[in-house]
């Protein structure tokens, strides 16, 4: 009875490099059989879940899905060679984890030992990799969450305003001002709810009436009667912080 | 956060007290001075004008620090010296005529003449040096100003080279560096003359990004072709997900403008909007000539953003080298794109008529 050829997938959203790594499998690994190629993640975790093959060769960077994504998704699980071409964080975690990665660009040396340790290691169970996704993917998200761009409009078009420009927000009637360093802009968020929103290490809440950039503020001066107030780089105007913020200023 | 003066200097109270103990030095000088000058008229002793000058003198002074404290200015002004003048004056005859044994109601009964010729006296010499310490002041704060003004300046210049090294970081990206050379290497084989255009190309665009930090400006023709450059780069890494057309009139041509400003925007485009799509999409870039200003836009039907996308660090590079090279001058519009993703809309200035930056 025939042995059955070893099966594999590969995932890289740039056609080139699917071609590449495909035509050096060939010459390292002429019995392997690539099943599909995908170029983003949500087709890699289709063709995975369609073809059951024993190997994922997996991009990180991927649209849709990236490849840890798709190799924390997959219902069957398979062996996976996560591919990249830079990332600091993974490959350290994929060299304590002892998981298989490849460099991009891939080098002939590097493909061969892979094979090798694949070849085997392919009648083994694959390792779960759960535990390691689930820590990569906690990292990856934890620099979004904030609020980044506010949406207001100027000469009737929408515009985004990234909060990185803004330098203080000041609460008016309904509306909540925006200052950057140019410009002045309206939108209806509350200072309330974009206390809640926005990062509250760069934005502190200074006032019942305002909200300041950190980082834009230049000095803060008292008057005789003790009221604190901000000046901000950039700006004549100052900004009065109120009693029951002005913790944040004492001198410790 | 330090406590802060109105100066914005730290407050140490050795400083202050020095500070206080030199102008109290300079009124005892000039209410001597005062004295040695009436000795010589008629009707004036040393002694006794000395008296009179040191209280009317120290009243002034002291009504003015009083006053400067409670109006919670850092510098004397007219304001307080039209109240501390007049009050300091009265107050200090009456001081000084207590002090020479006379006694006031006396003063004003028996010698009108000389408490008048006092009072004139006293108000000259009163509004002159309370001018002298009120020029003091502003020649202090002018020296401040200037100093500040100086730091502020280093400071900009600063922040304009960080910002220059973080443009040269962001163009020698990891992911775009390894990829591009993947991507070579790759076609080396099988389309060796594709690989060469590729490389010449990276080259171009290494090249461009390098000279990018020693010349402050690039003509536009200079910028399309880097531009060119990158964008053959990114659509042979993505095939036929990148669409792109560029729309930018000869006549700008020789238009001059800051280096990397149009080639991050487009690859922003491409990162946030175009790569992260399953489809990509089309990237168009446009510039126009409008009045006094040079506007180009950058529009892709990517992704678009949401509340809470990620920032590129090509964007906020962009805005921080505009802003330190025109200040206030320059406009960095995000507005969505019709049907879908972003329209990057960039406004600088530029002379009329020559098409230089003003």
């Amino acid at each position: 009875m025939q042995t059955e050829r070893p099966t594999a997938i590969i995932a890289d959203d740039e056609p080139q490099l699917c071609a590449f790594l495909r035509r050096q499998l060939g010459q390292c690994w002429p019995e392997l059989s690539i099943l599909e190629e995908a170029h983003n993640g949500r087709k890699a975790l289709d063709i995975i879940d369609e073809f059951h093959p024993d190997i994922a060769f997996l991009d990180i960077k991927m649209p849709v899905l990236s490849g840890l994504e798709v190799a924390g998704r997959m219902a069957t699980p398979c062996h996976v060679v996560f591919v990249t071409a830079y990332d600091q964080y993974a490959v350290q975690a994929f060299e304590s984890a002892a998981v298989d990665y490849l460099l991009k660009p891939v080098s002939r040396e590097r493909l061969e030992k892979t094979v090798a340790r694949l070849r085997s290691c392919l009648a083994k169970e694959p390792p779960d990799l759960s535990q390691l996704i689930v820590k990569l993917s906690e990292q990856l998200r934890s620099k979004a969450g904030y609020l980044q761009w506010l949406q207001t409009s100027f000469q009737n078009e929408l515009v985004m305003v990234s909060v990185d420009e803004v330098d203080f927000f000041q609460a008016s009637d309904k509306y909540t001002l925006v200052v950057t360093r140019n410009k002045e802009w309206i939108i209806r968020m509350s200072l309330k709810e974009l206390e809640a929103a926005l990062d509250p290490e760069r934005f502190w809440r200074i006032h019942r009436n305002a909200i300041v950039k950190v980082a834009a503020i230049a000095r803060g001066t008292h008057d005789f009667r003790g009221n604190y107030a901000l000046h901000l780089h950039g700006h004549k105007r100052t900004l009065s912080v109120g009693r029951n913020y002005a913790h944040r200023f004492r001198q410790s | 956060m330090k406590i802060q003066n109105g100066r914005g200097q730290s407050v140490n109270p050795f400083v202050l007290l020095s500070a206080f103990g030199k102008e109290l030095a300079l009124i005892l000088v000039f209410t001597t001075l005062i004295a040695v000058l009436l000795t010589p008229v008629p009707g004036f002793q040393f002694w006794s004008s000395f008296r009179y000058s040191l209280s009317i003198g120290l009243s002034i002074f002291l009504l003015s620090r009083i006053l400067k404290v409670i109006r919670g200015v850092t510098r004397l002004d007219w304001k307080i010296s039209i109240i501390a003048i007049p009050l300091g004056t009265g107050l200090g005859i009456l001081i000084g005529s207590i002090a020479n044994g006379t006694s006031p109601v006396r003063l004003l009964t028996d010698h009108p003449n000389t408490l008048v010729l006092t009072l004139a006296i006293s108000l000259v010499f009163g509004t002159i040096i309370s001018y002298y310490f009120y020029s003091r002041g502003v020649i202090a704060e002018t020296a401040l100003a200037l100093r500040q003004e100086a730091l502020e300046r280093a400071v900009y210049e600063q922040r304009l080279t960080e910002a220059n090294i973080r443009m040269l970081q962001a163009q020698i990206e990891p992911h775009f560096l390894f990829n591009t050379l993947s991507n070579i290497l790759s076609l080396i084989p099988d389309k060796p003359e594709k690989a060469e255009q590729m490389l010449e190309n990276f080259t171009k665009y290494l090249r461009a990004s390098l000279q990018s930090t020693r010349s402050n400006y690039v003509t536009l023709k200079e910028e399309i072709e880097m531009l060119l450059a990158y964008l053959d780069i990114q659509s042979v890494r993505m095939g036929a997900r990148l669409r792109y057309t560029l729309e930018i009139p000869v006549e700008l041509h020789h238009f001059r403008i800051p280096p990397l400003l149009i080639q991050p925007l487009a690859e922003n485009a491409i990162q946030h909007g175009l790569e992260p799509s399953a489809d990509g999409g089309e990237l168009a870039i446009r510039a126009r000539h409008e009045g006094r200003a040079l506007v180009i836009e950058i529009c892709d039907t990517g992704m678009g953003i949401s509340p809470n996308s990620a920032h590129g660090v090509g964007l906020a590079n962009v805005r921080a080298r505009l802003e330190a090279l025109y200040p206030r001058r320059a406009e960095l519009l995000m507005l969505p794109n019709q049907p879908r993703g972003l329209r990057v809309r960039l406004t600088i200035p530029v002379d009329t008529v020559a098409g230089q930056p003003t």
